[in-house]
Parts: C-alpha cells; structure tokens; sequence
C-alpha cells in the first residue's frame, strides 16, 4: 500500500488512472473498509490524500446558493454560521454524525458517497435538493443532482474501475429553505441511523426524505407532494412506501410504523417552521 | 510519491522515518514501541487510541502516518503536557479507572476539554470514547477536579498500618495512566515468533465436506494450517463439560466455531492465508428458536451428544422446585399477576479484545501470555484436549482489559499452546473487535413466565415460574446457571408455597456464558417487576410491599436458600429511597412523562450448588515486609489492591511494605475463578488466614525471619439444587435500585435521570474502588435495560460492533448517578466484607421498568425497553 497527496483537481484524476488508487480525505469509512478486510480491499494499491485540494474545501455563499466544499468537515459543519442560516438539516445531521473525533475527519463529501441505507449528512443534503459539483476532468465540472450521486456513487465517486475518473469538489445548496434533519439510532449518541428523516421548505412545496428504509435514502415524493397541497401525509406516506419493494419490511423491521414515520415527520415540520425564514442571500459572504 | 514520513512525537523528532501508508496507530504501537496507544476496536468507535495530533484529539486508527508529516503527535507517554499531567492526576484520585484499556484514550481527549465545561459538554466530548467499567461517572468527576485543580490526594498516610476501609487508589493506576501497563497485545514478540489467524465458517450451521488448505499452505509467509487432525488430545474443550471442539470435526454448530488456524511469519500472512483456506459446506438445518429447539423433532444442534431424558434432542438441563400446595394458595389469593418476560443476548465489550502470546520454553513446556478469569480452568482444559501432561503448561496473566464473566470459557488459549507446539515456537494471535464478539459467548437470553399471588394485605401466597434458557450452541456453564437462576427465582421474599421449572437448551445461537449477574439478573427483573405489578394491582407502595414480605432474622427461603438475615437489604431500601429524594413530577406536557421505580435484588457471593468452592494463599514474611501469592485475578476491579489492603491491616504493615503476586499460575496458588462475586471474599479469607497464622506463630518480634504460611480457605458446604431443600448457596449481596425516568410518549425515548444504587457490602474494604464497582454496575444495567442486544442475522452477529450491540456512551449513562454503601457485616467475609460486583446491576433493570411503568403505564416485559418497544406497548394500552 502506498500514500500519495495532491493538492490539485489535475493531480487527483489523473492518480485515479493509476491501477488500484483511491481517493482518500476523512477516510472514515475507507479505512474502516480496509480494516474489515472489505471486499474491494485487495484491490486498494494506493491511498491518495486529496485533503490538500484548496477547490474543494470553504463554506461560502454566492448566487442565492451556498457553497460546501467536499472536504469540509461534519466538524466544520456544526458551528458554522452560514450552515446555520441556509441548510439546518444539513448542519443537523453533521451535529448528530458519530463523536467527536470522527466528526473531525469525516467529510461532506464522503458522506454523499457513503454505501449505508442513511448517511446522516447525505441524507439532509438530499432534503435540501443539493447539487453535486464534479469534476471529470480539470476544465470539465459538472453539476449533478445530489439524487443522482446517491443513486449509484460509483459513477461519481472516483476510483471505480466501471466509470470515468471523478471528484467530487462540493455541493450548492440553493438558499431561502426551511428545514431539519432527525434520526433514530440504537444509542441517545453516536448511533447509525436505523431511521433517519429529513424535510425542506421552500415557499410551500415540501421535500421528505427518509434514510433507512431503502439501501440508500429516498425522497417520499407522494407524502411531499400530499403535504404542499394540505393533503392526507399519512396515506400518501402508504404509497411511498408501496413503491417499492422492501419498505415495509425494512420498516417494520425497525419495529416503527407508518403512523410513527408520519409523526417524525410532524416533529420534522414543526421544528422547520419554528426556524427563521432563512434571509435571501446577496454576494458572497465568504467565511 | 512519499513512502516513508517523519513527525515530531511527544516533543522529539521520530528517529529515522516510518511508512506513510501504515495507520498511525500501528506505526506508534509496532515501529515506535509505544505501546500505551490502545486498539479496542480499529474502527473509530471506541477511542482507546486516541493521540493528540498538533493539541487536538485524533484516532490513530483512522490517521495514516503520512498525514501527519512534519506535525506534532503527542501520545500517553508524553511528560511535558501540564494538562495530561493534571488529568493523570485527577483520574488517579477520583478512581476513574479500573482496568485501563481506555484510560490513555480518555486522558488525552479528557485533557482537551476546556475547562469550565458542564457535566453535559464534558459527556458529549467524551462520547467517542468507550470505557465498560466506569459508568463514567468517576470520570467525569476526574475532568471536574482536574480543571478545578482541587482536592486532596487519596491513600492512605506513611506511617498507617490500617489500610482497610480506606480510599486507596488502584495498585497499577500510575502504568495505567502513563501507558506503561502491560496487556497482552502489548509484549513484544520475541524472535521468531509466528503470528496466528483463525478460519471461521461464513455460516453458524452446516458440515463441513472439506477443508483445502492448499492455497492458504502456498501463500507468501504461511507456516503451518492446523485443522482438527493436528489436535492430539480430544480436541474438546469446555468450562463445564467438554463439549466445544478446539477446530471443528465436521460440523459448524455456531458462531464461535473456529474451522482451522493458519500460522504465518506475520500477521498479515495469517491473515492472507486464513482468507485462502477453501471451506466446502453443506447446509444443515439449523435451529434458532428455544422453543421450537425444545421439540422432540427438532434438528440436533450437537449430533453426538445424547439426550439428558431420551427424547429431546437439545434439552441440557432441567431443573425443579417445588414447595407447598401452590394450587391452593392460587385458589384463596385475593390478587394473582401473571406475565411472560424476555431478554436478549448481551455482549460483554470488554475493551481489550482476546489476545495472548504462547512461548515454548527449553524445557518442553510451553507458557501462555494471556488475559484469563480463571487460568487453572484454562490450563485444565487445554492439557485434555491437547493430550499434555497440566505440568507441561502454564499461564502468566498479562493485565486484564475487562473481563465481565466474559473471559471465564476459553477462547484463544488452547488454540495458542496447540500452534505454539505444532510450530515448537512461539505464536501470538490477537483477535479484533468483530472476531472478539464472534468468538466469545453471550449472556443468556431466557424467556420467563410468571404468577404470583397475594393475600388482600400483599402477603405472598405462592408464586409459580417456568424459564427457558438458550444456552446457544454449547454447554459452557448453562446448567449452572439455571441452578443460580432457580435459586434466587423468588428473591429473597418468604413464599409459603412455589413451583419453578427451568430447562436450557441448545440452539444454533452463540454459545451463552457467564456474565456478570450469572442468571439472576433475569429473574430477578421478572421477579420484581412481578412485585411492582402486584403492589400497583393491590394499591400498596412498592417499598412497603416489599418490606410487608421479608420479615427479619434467620430464614430459608423457597428455594432453600438460607439467607441468614437480610438486615442489609431492609437497609438498602430504606436508604435508597431516602437518597433519591422527591419523586420527579408527573408530567411536563410536550409529550414527556415522569416516574420513578424501585427494586431489590439479592445476588450469590460463591458458586454453590455442592461445588468445592476454595482459594488458596500464600503470604511470606520478609525482612522488610511480606510478600501474597494468591492466583486471584484482577479484571480492573482491583482485587489485588483490596488483598494488599487486607494483608497490611491483618499484618500491621504499611500498604507499600506488602506486594500482592497473582499472575503467574507456577508460583501462585489456585484462588479459583474471578467470577461469582467471590474473590474477596475467597481470596480475601485465605490472604486473611494466612496473616493470621503467621502472627500467631511467632509474634511481630519474628518479622525479621522469613516464613511463609499457605492457607486455603472454603466457602461453607453446599449442596446441589435439590427440588428447593438443603442449603444450594452460601452466601449472598443485597441491593436496592430507585430509578427516576423521563419517557417521550411520541417517540418512545427513555431518559434515566437519575439512578440511586443502594449495595451492602458488609464492609468497604476500599470505598474508591466499591464505588466504582457500583457506578460501573449500574450504567452496565441501564444498557441492559434500555439499550443492549446483539443483533443476530441467522446465528452470527451482525456488523460486530460496540455500536451495533449498543454499549452504552458517556452520553447514555445516567449523569445523576448516587452511590449508598450500606455496611451490615457478612459473618463470614474478611473484616465483614462480602462480594459486590455483581448486585450493582441487578437491581437497576426492574427499577427501570417499574419508572417505565409509573411514567407512562406500561409494564415493559422484554428488555431491553427500546423506544419501538415501548411505543408497541403504549399502542397496545390504548387498544
């Protein structure tokens, strides 16, 4: 195994065509992988450390969005002002992630690629309809829907022997959202998730994202639709969950119930609207 | 490409460079030598390795070297930090250590926290960080001291020569605090040592059609693949009757099953090799379910294991008591509850996973580096299933990382002398987080159900229980555990008339074992929640239902328990409730309910059941003080303090004139096992004795001439259960809980606010170390009611972890936590001591439950009392 770091885009995608390299920055759940003797870990040659990657770190607003480097820790995340005003879910779930010291490693980015049913940051950054920014090459960053990452992260996620080179430099999060993030885990702290859910407002139309229902988090697009038009949430919730195959048992596996789902949900809406409306951005208010 | 880096590592430049790519926890541990740095579970969830990277807290375990180039890592070691320094210190005094496999994490982290933070920042900084033994609270009180840089330091005065029910501080705090204290994943390998890795099945049933080795033999670095051919003796092992293969002979019957072990030139070799053997297995069908296990149809779980009654394949044991006509007390009660109670398998989360070092000496013996409860019982095991003489092995204890019943059944030891003799060389094998929780037992899931009647006063009248045991895939101690759980199924009320039936019997689950509370800990939540229910139903405070139904003095109980009095559990009562003060009010609104609960417990000091339950001691005098062999081990709760303590007093030393010698099983004498609540007071009478005779035959005037007196103590006969007459157990601890609990009726949340913990322990012989036996008790029975289980998928453990069976954080422990020491001197323990490690959890379950219950009214009858299960129980109260 060897260690290498990179300090540019360039410098990463083009370690990433080295045979058996993989991106590394918390190495969170990378180096927990390694150490479990994970499937692909045989075929981990070289770690390469791409902390020192000045695009991809900075929380910032700027265009009516907020910016969040990839490598910008759960850490970072907790006490930052800008989180605070413009992605509370997102600033929720970094506050809930692990302990203290893992929260100091593990990154936003990481977390968005992360194989489990709820990744607590992923799972709010998907509430809040983040987009992705990648970079395929050094000119060539594009912007992906957050849902499309979490759909297959390989693609995006760098490293994967089925997919073009990529890096994941950050994610924009459009201003002016109420929301919050909520999970159930076996421990009051420094629990996975067993359920996690998730809720964004903006002006009346209402996103609710469920973690640990599904491999990996999905929005309830009837329930968020039966609440921006004052519908039956709980009903709506039943069609959500009958989408798909596996919900219901996943949930009733987690010993909760619709009713329970829809009522983290209520506890969700009250603790978003309780929250200021986040003020329009002008500028970038760097910090 | 940086392939090799350096760093500054407690103020100095690492000589040399190391490789980047290695984590830095192995780089400090095996390039560095720095063994203080500890591996509880390699993956971010417990803490144990924290360092300090540039002043701020890091896990060693997830940093690799080259990213800390250039930089400054501090580890335990270091001696130029004021505020480790100041931790050590306030740790040291408080008693917030005991087996200190966390310690050097915990200081570092804890000397981060600003000073000024309250009791919940301090929990919430310390999160990370697992400790077992505590219950945290001692160690929150250290960080306090530490920042108010007060308090006077404990111990005892030069010049004192009465050392008992004195705070002193654990004999090893200092190592302990310092990284200096020697586990067994710490020696050093010596030259040519081979390293082992265990083949386990993918599965936790099937037979096993072949075994191809071939690869794993041709893997760069592999010595030798041992498999069940390469046992020379019966390759059975077993702490109560030889049951468990050392490798398996053609058949995997649970999780702990070990197929071959692969000895390589390192680790990693191993490691690599035993991912190479090529397993062939057949699918057999398996059993989970006790109940369904108990079917005369019903799958074997072991095919050569004959039938205990002729018809059902996987009844172990079964047991009975009967006394009186309990028909007829059911037919005249005024009130009769009746409830079924279920509990879970548990893990014991020791933090130092099983490791050990086995060395050939010239001589042909061959000596184990491990960390047992019980060596003589390893030893005994290994020399019949390996075919060697007992002479030819022995065992030096390295420090114990926990232990919790835990380290009673053998685990790694045999299969180290079989590779260490195969290979004539030494082999070390250290096991991880996910293969210590595969390869150890389990505490014992038992499904209870129970009546209890009642005259219109709340006299009992008779009382009935029948309880299934899944002892899981082997024997190990079940038998004697149903016998402990029988024995105290009742408590230690008077019943005129009761009926009890256990059986145990084996599943395809992990094998259960021994773990703190031995059984008791199960009935005594249904027994006592039976109690509560009983005193809601009738309209009686449960105090004084209790108090109405243990009337003073001499008595046998039932079940043929003579208990001899329990004025230390009236007490215990009375004083808990004193302590924890006014009630919590009912409600608050927003959902959240309050309620308190209380419960007793009495718990066996000794093993009981006919068993010769000795220890034996040495103590010599020399010219300057004495010297105590005794066998004892100490898990982290400080026995080898408590005998220093005891041999002093009874010697009229000074503490530092005595040494206490426990871990070499050649020179040490058989105390027995840690276990059972029993080293004080077995391991204390003999230290005791022995002082005494040595007084007695000379004088102090003698001091001078070296002589040594070797006495072995007993605990008075017992005889084996016995339908509920003769006298089954010798001795017993007492224990109130009262539990103050927040419940969130939406969520299903239970919040222990505040948890008194009420214990006679007839005499403290050293009240630091007491206490942190009863906070350390308690928090491990809050996790048993609330929180733990280990998540099973088909018989194995799922994503084995402390997270995944949810071991308790400092943040789920109870803050307001109150110790009351209640010291009713026990007729036969040293200086009236008696064993306590065990009553401090027992109790704190049902006190739990039964503040569930006043909360919210439900009784909550399968723990642990999860948030889903208590909104199941609220939905099924509103119908």
């Amino acid at each position: 195994m060897e260690y290498s770091r990179v300090t540019t885009v360039e410098e990463a995608l083009a370690a990433l065509e080295r045979p058996g390299a993989r991106l590394y920055a918390g190495g969170t759940d990378l180096l927990i992988d390694l150490h479990h003797d994970s499937p692909f870990a045989g075929s981990v040659r070289e770690l390469v450390d791409i902390k020192g990657i000045a695009e991809a770190r900075g929380i910032r607003t700027a265009s009516g969005a907020l910016h969040v480097g990839s490598l910008t820790t759960a850490a970072e995340l907790e006490g930052h002002e800008l989180v605070a005003r413009h992605a509370r879910a997102l600033q929720d779930a970094a506050s809930r992630t692990s302990a203290p010291m893992l929260r100091a490693r593990g990154t936003v980015g990481g977390n968005l690629l992360a194989r489990h049913p709820a990744p607590d940051m992923a799972t709010a950054l998907l509430a809040l309809e983040a987009t992705v920014r990648v970079a395929v090459a050094p000119q060539d960053v594009r912007d992906v829907p957050v849902e499309t990452v979490m759909a297959d992260p390989g693609v995006y996620g760098g490293g994967d022997d089925r997919a073009r080179p990529s890096i994941v430099l950050g994610v924009e999060i459009e201003t002016g959202a109420r929301s919050a993030f909520m999970k159930l885990g076996t421990r009051r702290a420094f629990s996975r998730a067993r359920l996690a859910g998730a809720l964004s407002i903006r002006g009346s139309v209402h996103r609710v994202v469920f973690g640990g229902l599904w491999d990996r988090p999905r929005v309830a697009r009837q329930m968020s639709a039966a609440l921006d038009a004052d519908g039956d949430p709980v009903a709506a919730l039943g069609r959500d969950l009958d989408a798909t195959d596996g919900a219901r048992e996943r949930l009733r596996s987690s010993g909760r119930s619709a009713r329970q789902l829809a009522d983290l949900v209520d506890a969700l809406l009250l603790q978003a609207v309780d929250r200021a409306a986040p003020g329009a951005v002008e500028g970038g208010d760097a910090r | 490409m940086a392939a090799s880096t350096s760093f500054i590592l407690n103020g100095e430049p690492v000589p040399g460079s190391v490789s980047s790519a290695r984590r830095l926890l192995d780089v400090l541990r095996d390039d560095l030598g720095l063994k203080g740095t500890k591996e509880g579970c390699g993956v971010g969830e417990c803490g144990s390795c924290a360092v300090l990277i540039d002043g701020e807290a890091a896990l060693s375990c997830l940093v690799l070297a080259g990213e800390v180039e250039g930089r400054a890592v501090t580890t335990i070691e270091a001696t130029a930090d004021d505020r480790v320094e100041a931790m050590r210190r306030a740790f040291i005094e408080e008693g917030a250590l005991q087996c200190g496999f966390c310690t050097s994490g915990m200081i570092l982290v804890a000397s981060r926290i600003p000073a000024g933070a309250g009791e919940e920042e301090i929990r919430a900084a310390l999160v990370g960080n697992a400790c077992r033994c505590s219950g945290y609270a001692s160690i929150v009180r250290a960080i306090r001291r530490a920042h108010a840089a007060e308090g006077s330091p404990r111990g005892v005065e030069t010049g004192d020569t009465v050392s008992v029910g004195r705070d002193v501080p654990m004999i090893g705090s200092d190592a302990r605090v310092t990284g200096r204290e020697q586990y067994p994943h710490d020696l050093a390998p010596p030259d040519g040592c081979l390293h082992a890795a265990t083949v386990r099945a993918p599965v936790a049933c099937a037979r096993i059609t072949s075994i191809d080795f071939a690869r794993a033999l041709a893997t760069p670095g592999v010595v030798r693949v041992l498999t069940a051919d390469d046992v020379p003796g019966t390759n059975r092992f077993g702490l109560a009757e030889p049951d468990q293969p050392v490798l398996a002979d053609g058949w995997i019957r649970g999780a702990s099953d070990v197929v071959a072990l692969v000895v390589a030139r390192d680790r990693e070799s191993a490691r690599a090799g035993a991912a190479a053997v090529e397993l062939t297995l057949e699918r057999v069908t398996p059993v989970w379910d006790p109940a369904r296990a108990l079917d005369e149809t019903a799958p074997p779980v072991q095919r050569d294991r004959p039938s205990v009654d002729g018809r059902h394949p996987n009844l172990l044991a079964e047991r009975t008591i009967a006394r009186g006509d309990v028909e007829a007390a059911f037919d005249t009660a005024h009130a009769v509850v009746e409830a079924t109670y279920r509990t879970g398998h548990v893990e014991h989360a020791f933090l130092a996973t099983e490791a050990g070092l086995a060395v050939p000496s010239p001589d042909g013996t061959l000596r184990l580096h491990v960390s047992t409860q019980w060596p003589e019982a390893d030893l005994r095991q290994a020399a019949a299933a390996l075919g060697e003489p007992y002479e030819a092995l022995s065992i030096v204890q390295e420090t114990i990382g926990g232990a919790f019943g835990g380290r009673e059944d053998i685990s790694l030891q045999i299969l180290l002398f079989l590779a260490a003799r195969a290979c004539e060389a030494p082999v070390r094998m250290v096991w991880d987080r996910a293969e210590s929780i595969r390869g150890h037992g389990k505490r014992h899931p038992v499904t209870l159900h129970h009546r209890l009647a009642s005259d219109a006063e709340g006299r009992f009248l008779g009382a009935t229980a029948d309880v299934l045991i899944d002892a899981g895939c082997y024997a190990s101690t079940s038998r004697q555990l149903l016998d402990n759980a029988l024995a105290q199924i009742f408590g230690p009320y008077d019943i005129g008339s009761v009926r009890a039936a256990g059986r145990a019997v084996l599943t395809n689950n992990p094998y259960a074992c021994a773990f703190r509370g031995f059984g008791v800990n199960q009935v005594t939540f249904a027994m006592e929640q039976q109690v509560n229910r009983l005193a809601a139903a009738l309209g009686i405070e449960p105090v004084d239902l209790r108090l109405r139904n243990l009337p003073e003095g001499p008595r046998v109980l039932a079940t043929g328990c003579d208990i001899a009095g329990q004025g230390g559990l009236t007490r215990t009562i009375a004083r808990a409730v004193e302590e924890a003060g006014e009630p919590p009010n009912p409600s608050s609104g927003d959902g959240l309910v309050f309620g308190r609960g209380v419960a007793s417990a009495m718990k066996n000091c000794g093993f009981g059941f006919g068993f010769d339950d000795a220890a034996t001691a040495e103590v010599e005098l020399t010219g300057s003080g004495a010297i105590v062999r005794v066998g004892a081990a100490d898990v982290g709760q400080g026995i080898e303090t408590v005998l220093t303590q005891i041999a002093a007093t009874a010697l009229h030393l000074e503490l530092e004139a005595v040494v206490v010698e426990w871990t070499d099983s050649r020179t040490c004498p058989e105390a027995g096992s840690t276990s059972a609540s029993r080293q004080t007071m077995a391991a204390g009478n003999a230290v005791l004795e022995a002082c005494r005779q040595l007084l007695e035959g000379g004088g102090e005037e003698d001091r001078d001439r070296p002589r040594s007196v070797r006495c072995t103590w007993r605990f008075p006969a017992t005889t084996a259960l016995d339908r509920g007459r003769g006298r089954p157990l010798a001795a017993f601890g007492w224990a109130t809980a009262v539990a103050d609990v927040a419940v969130d009726t939406r969520s299903g949340d239970v919040r222990v606010l505040r948890l008194v913990n009420a214990i006679d322990a007839g005499r403290a012989i050293n009240p630091l170390l007491l206490r942190g036996q009863v906070e350390g008790g308690a928090v491990m029975g809050q996790g048993y009611a609330l929180l733990e289980q280990v998540p099973l998928v088909e018989g194995l453990p799922a994503r084995c972890g402390l997270e995944t069976c949810a071991v308790p954080t400092a943040v789920d422990a109870v803050p307001d936590i109150r110790t009351v020491v209640i010291e009713e001197p026990e007729e036969i323990g040293p200086f009236g001591a008696r064993g306590v490690g065990e009553a401090t959890m027992i109790a704190v379950v049902p006190a739990i439950t039964a503040a569930i219950h006043a909360a919210c009214g439900v009784w909550i009858d399968e723990i642990p009392a999860t948030p889903e299960r208590v909104l199941a129980a609220l939905a099924d109260a509103r119908g």
